[in-house]
């Protein structure tokens, strides 16, 4: 031990612990050494998968959205490509001022308002690397403008991506034509995302908000393909590692609609709306034998380019403040009480349920007294005179008031609302278009529902002639008189054709959907279809009967007084016309049919048979103009 | 090897200088080197530039530089001033590690450093080398007394006081380093193998009452090596991503300023304690093992002085610093790869700090002293 300290006076040496000492820190570095191999060679595959997988993401590759055309081939919506201004977030200046700065000069340069790009930035909740659209339609020219600034405007990206834009017949560009059909794209909402994520939209993808835009919108969408992206731990994207599926481009769609009829009976509401005041109005063209809807108005219109650019506040603000709504469909999402259009349902109800035989007369009256009703109190015909007695083929062409309070008030309001059921009433007649209205048929569930015991007599003999409260939509109307047209056959109305190639040639057709077959008698119905023709010849529409058309027009009109007093004292006029064209008298070959509604007119009379009128003109070009002007009833000037 | 006795009054310049370890100098050194280039790294895609690594690496370098004058300085003065001045060097660093717990910086929730002119000080790290001497000084003074229990008391009452002030800080790793550096060179002292046992086991019955005090967030992480699946995207975030950047490393590893984990930012903390994940990840097994053996081969000069050392004061720095450095990379290493509880202790002369490089290089120093006045210098 001597040796060993060599002559150290203060603490000895000790080998032994040297060598444990070394012997541990040897152990220490051999074990490292061995985790290392095991986690870097025996397992490194596992941890670079585990790592490739921690930075790549899948990322959607869009899929184009599907074109509309129309019946005949046209393109109605269809993909253009748009510059869109986008911030990227993480790239903008931190500092509020400079933010604000850069924010500024692209309204500028795009001539917008700055505060509107800060509330739409500030409104993104996604990934702070996201591309956040500012402003999409952006003039070509503008967005070249802001590109050469690229330097002074950090963050802010210019890209291309498509746009939809609505066209007319012509290929013009022109969104109210078909605004309630095709509807419009806009931006996914926070809430919307939230329950399509799964299904692969994205937080700034666009989606179908109304129309058949929406409605169709797992069709036209297609299925998005993806890409496997490396990412940093941030998000930011870095390269395209590989393709893992393509996207499915969306199919391309058929409208039944014929943007020509479209058109036509755009300009024959338009006409009749503004000769007679009236404030809303709707014509639907279809062909009774298919259910296919040729053409589909409602008045006032929008502009859906407005939406599928990105609205302005106060362009929504104005049609939203509209007391006529221009955003709403009136065809289908409204529901007005039917008037003696109504009388089809009272007179087959009668009929089937043996209330009147075809032959058997009632008595009509100036003023109908209801049985148990105070003797002050009657309802009155609309001529205030009767007709005399008269059979049930005679009342529905004259429209006699008082013979169907009579039927309604024997048939009972439940025998009543079965027979309106069957026609389609009180219930969605299932067109693919959104927002559609259910209806009103009143019955005594109806009634208790409604917090009483039954319906009122008097209200019985109203729901008679589709009035109080009887309420339908136009297009429930429409297609129950195709019904009645196709020898019985309740179908449901198509508003999309098929699918077709990218040049709009059909490759799939959509069949036509059987609703029901109608209950009543084919005596019955020959009956009422026979009385229709009557309203045309012998009737009430007496004003459409010398237009020359090819076919025996067969139609039903009916009209109602109702609502806000006018400023003469006079409560507004609103009409119904259905009308088509079978090939002789109650024949169910007929494949045009034409109904439209006017609400609230300023004058009296039926402006709806002008406009039905005006149509048939036009489409069947007929010489000679047969309208009548709705406020003197004198044939227009330029007629003969 | 001719045996050249060197005495303490013949010690003359010329012929103590011949006794320098030029080894220790040279793994020293590639140590440094391999920190400035592997921080350099770590922080190459700092803010998406490079200016950013840049000057973190100008940075080390200047720290090298005051670091490697220090290490000249001390290693030029007689270590035997050192022996004079225990107990005012004793106080000063409890006057350090005091004035820390008061006025010091809070860094990610503990206080472990202050900031004076811009450069932040973590006293805890010149601490430990102190420690190291005075502890050297108190224990060659035991002489035939060193197996008594008194000793191992008296070590451990001088350990205990700044052990128990940077622990508040909180610093659980460094108060973990001085209870290692109490430990290493007790062992190495002589002191009674019983008393030490039992010693330990003192300790260790105390563990979970240490472990009850720590802060909610240290308590998690700590555990994390057991199963690190338990909270991955949370506590346990940083050792699953370091885990996954050890692993990925493969045989080679993915290059220099190439680590995926590393670059695209996924490792928290890269430069500092988890400096070692971007060695493996960019330089594969083969280049961690390399850091390993260069890291054995200093150890291994460290041990060699303290074995050739004149006196026992000199032995015991040598003991107390390779104990130091051995417990930080089994502590850090073994961290990274999932071994050993994750606790703030850097990597030395690789983990970016000049507090800790400084303080190595001040006790590197010393040793050189220790060498150049040993009594023979071969070994």
């Amino acid at each position: 031990m001597a040796d060993l300290n060599e002559g150290r006076v203060d603490l000895p040496r000790s080998a032994p612990r040297l060598i444990a000492f070394a012997v541990v820190a040897v152990l220490m570095f051999g074990v490292l050494g061995g985790r290392l191999l095991q986690l870097q060679v025996l397992n490194g595959r596992v941890y670079a998968d585990r790592v490739a997988a921690l930075m790549t993401t899948d990322v959607a590759i869009r899929a184009p959205r599907g074109l509309i055309f129309d019946r005949a081939g046209r393109p109605l919506a269809v993909n253009v490509p748009s510059w869109t201004i986008s911030a990227v977030p993480a790239d903008l200046p931190k500092a509020v001022t400079a933010r604000s700065a850069v924010l500024a000069q692209v309204a500028a340069a795009t001539g917008t308002d700055a505060t509107g790009l800060q509330a739409r930035l500030d409104a993104y909740h996604g990934s702070e690397f996201d591309h956040v659209p500012l402003i999409r339609g952006v003039a070509r020219e503008a967005a070249l403008l802001l590109a050469e600034k690229a330097a002074q405007v950090p963050g802010i990206v210019i890209e291309v991506d498509p746009q939809r834009q609505y066209l007319d017949e012509t290929g013009a560009v022109d969104g109210a034509l078909l605004a309630h059909i095709l509807g419009y794209t806009g931006p996914v909402t926070r809430d919307q995302l939230a329950a399509l994520q799964d299904k692969g939209y994205l937080p700034d993808d666009q989606i179908g908000k109304d129309g058949v835009e929406l409605s169709f919108e797992d069709q036209l969408r297609g299925t998005y393909g993806s890409q496997l992206e490396e990412r940093d731990v941030q998000g930011r994207p870095l390269k395209v590692i590989r393709t893992i599926t393509e996207p499915v481009p969306g199919k391309n769609l058929m409208l039944t609609i014929d943007a020509r009829l479209q058109r036509m009976a755009t300009q024959a509401l338009t006409w009749g709306m503004k000769t007679a005041g009236v404030k809303q109005g709707v014509t639907i063209v279809l062909n009774p034998q298919t259910g296919e809807i040729l053409a589909m108005v409602s008045l006032p219109s929008y502009d859906d380019n407005t939406f599928a650019t990105g609205i302005s506040a106060a362009e929504f603000k104005a049609y939203v403040s509209n007391p006529n709504q221009p955003l709403r469909n009136h065809a289908i999402a409204d529901i007005y009480p039917p008037g003696s259009t109504f009388k089809l349902v009272t007179g087959t109800a009668a009929l089937q349920e043996g209330v009147t035989t075809p032959t058997r007369t009632w008595p009509t009256y100036a003023c109908y007294h209801i049985p148990a009703a105070p003797a002050s109190q009657c309802l009155f015909d609309w001529n205030h005179a009767g007709f005399g007695a008269l059979n049930i083929e005679q009342a529905y062409a004259k429209s006699s008031d008082t013979f169907f309070y009579q039927m309604a008030i024997h048939l009972g309001i439940d025998r009543l609302a079965k027979w309106a059921h069957n026609l389609g009433f009180g219930a969605k007649t299932g067109i693919r278009l959104p927002s559609e209205a259910t209806g009103i048929v009143p019955s005594t569930e109806w009634a208790q529902s409604q917090g009483r015991p039954t319906v009122f007599t008097g209200e019985i003999a109203q729901a008679g002639i589709g009035q109080n409260v009887v309420a339908v939509t136009p297009l429930q109307l429409a297609n129950a008189y195709a019904a009645l047209a196709n020898g019985g056959r309740l179908l449901q109305p198509m508003i999309v054709k098929g699918e077709t190639d990218g040049t709009g040639k059909l490759t799939l057709s959509y069949q036509p959907q059987l609703i029901r077959r109608l209950a009543a008698d084919t005596a019955t119905l020959q009956l009422m279809r026979l009385g229709a023709r009557d309203v045309i010849t012998t009737g009430h529409a007496f004003n459409i009967r010398d237009v020359p058309l090819p076919g025996t027009l067969s139609g039903k009109t009916g009209t109602a007084e109702f609502g806000t007093k006018l400023a003469n004292g006079a409560l507004p006029f609103h009409s119904w016309f259905v009308g088509w064209l079978p090939s002789r008298p109650g024949a169910t070959d007929a494949t045009l049919e034409v109904l439209t509604f006017s609400y609230s007119a300023t004058v009296p009379g039926n402006v709806s048979t002008e406009v039905v009128k005006y149509f048939m003109q036009m489409y069947f070009k007929v010489k000679g103009d047969y309208r009548l002007d709705p406020r003197n009833l004198q044939r227009l000037s330029g007629g003969n | 090897m001719s045996a050249v006795t060197a005495t303490f009054v013949d010690s003359v310049r010329g012929r103590a200088w011949r006794a320098f370890d030029w080894q220790l100098l040279l793994y020293l050194a590639l140590l440094i080197a391999l920190g400035v280039v592997m921080g350099y790294s770590a922080s190459f895609n700092e803010a998406g530039q490079a200016s950013g690594g840049i000057n973190q690496t100008v940075k080390t370098l200047i720290w090298a530089s005051i670091g490697l004058t220090i290490f000249f300085v001390a290693a030029s003065i007689d270590y035997h001033w050192l022996s004079t001045f225990t107990a005012p060097i004793y106080f000063l660093i409890l006057g350090l590690l005091g004035l820390t717990l008061v006025v010091g910086k809070t860094l990610n929730g503990a206080q472990l450093s202050i900031s004076v002119a811009g450069l932040d000080f973590q006293f805890s790290e010149v601490g430990k080398v102190l420690m190291i001497v005075v502890l050297a000084s108190w224990l060659s003074g035991r002489r035939e007394k060193i197996g008594k229990l008194s000793s191992i008391a008296g070590a451990a009452i001088l350990m205990g006081i700044p052990t128990f002030l940077v622990f508040r800080q909180p610093d659980l790793g460094t108060a973990l380093v001085f209870v290692a550096i109490l430990v290493g060179m007790l062992f190495m002292s002589g002191a009674s193998i019983g008393w030490m046992a039992l010693f330990t086991g003192g300790v260790v019955a105390a563990a979970p009452l240490a472990i009850q005090s720590l802060a909610g967030y240290q308590r998690d992480r700590l555990f994390c090596f057991l199963n690190p699946q338990v909270d991955p995207q949370g506590a346990c975030y940083q050792l699953v991503q370091a885990l996954n950047a050890v692993g990925s490393g493969g045989w080679f590893g993915q290059g220099l300023t190439a680590g995926r984990q590393n670059q695209l930012g996924f490792l928290p903390v890269q430069t500092t304690d988890f400096i070692f994940t971007v060695v493996a990840e960019e330089l594969g097994f083969v280049g961690s093992v390399l850091v390993l053996v260069l890291f054995a081969l200093l150890v291994w000069r460290i041990l060699a002085i303290g074995w050739g050392a004149r006196d026992a004061l000199g032995s015991m720095v040598a003991y107390g610093i390779a104990t130091m450095i051995l417990f930080q990379i089994l502590v850090n290493v073994g961290m990274v790869a999932g071994i050993m509880p994750v606790t703030g202790i850097p990597l030395p002369f690789i983990t970016y700090g000049g507090s800790s490089l400084i303080s190595l290089l001040f006790g590197l120093g010393i040793l050189e002293s220790v060498r150049m006045h040993s009594r023979k210098q071969t070994f």
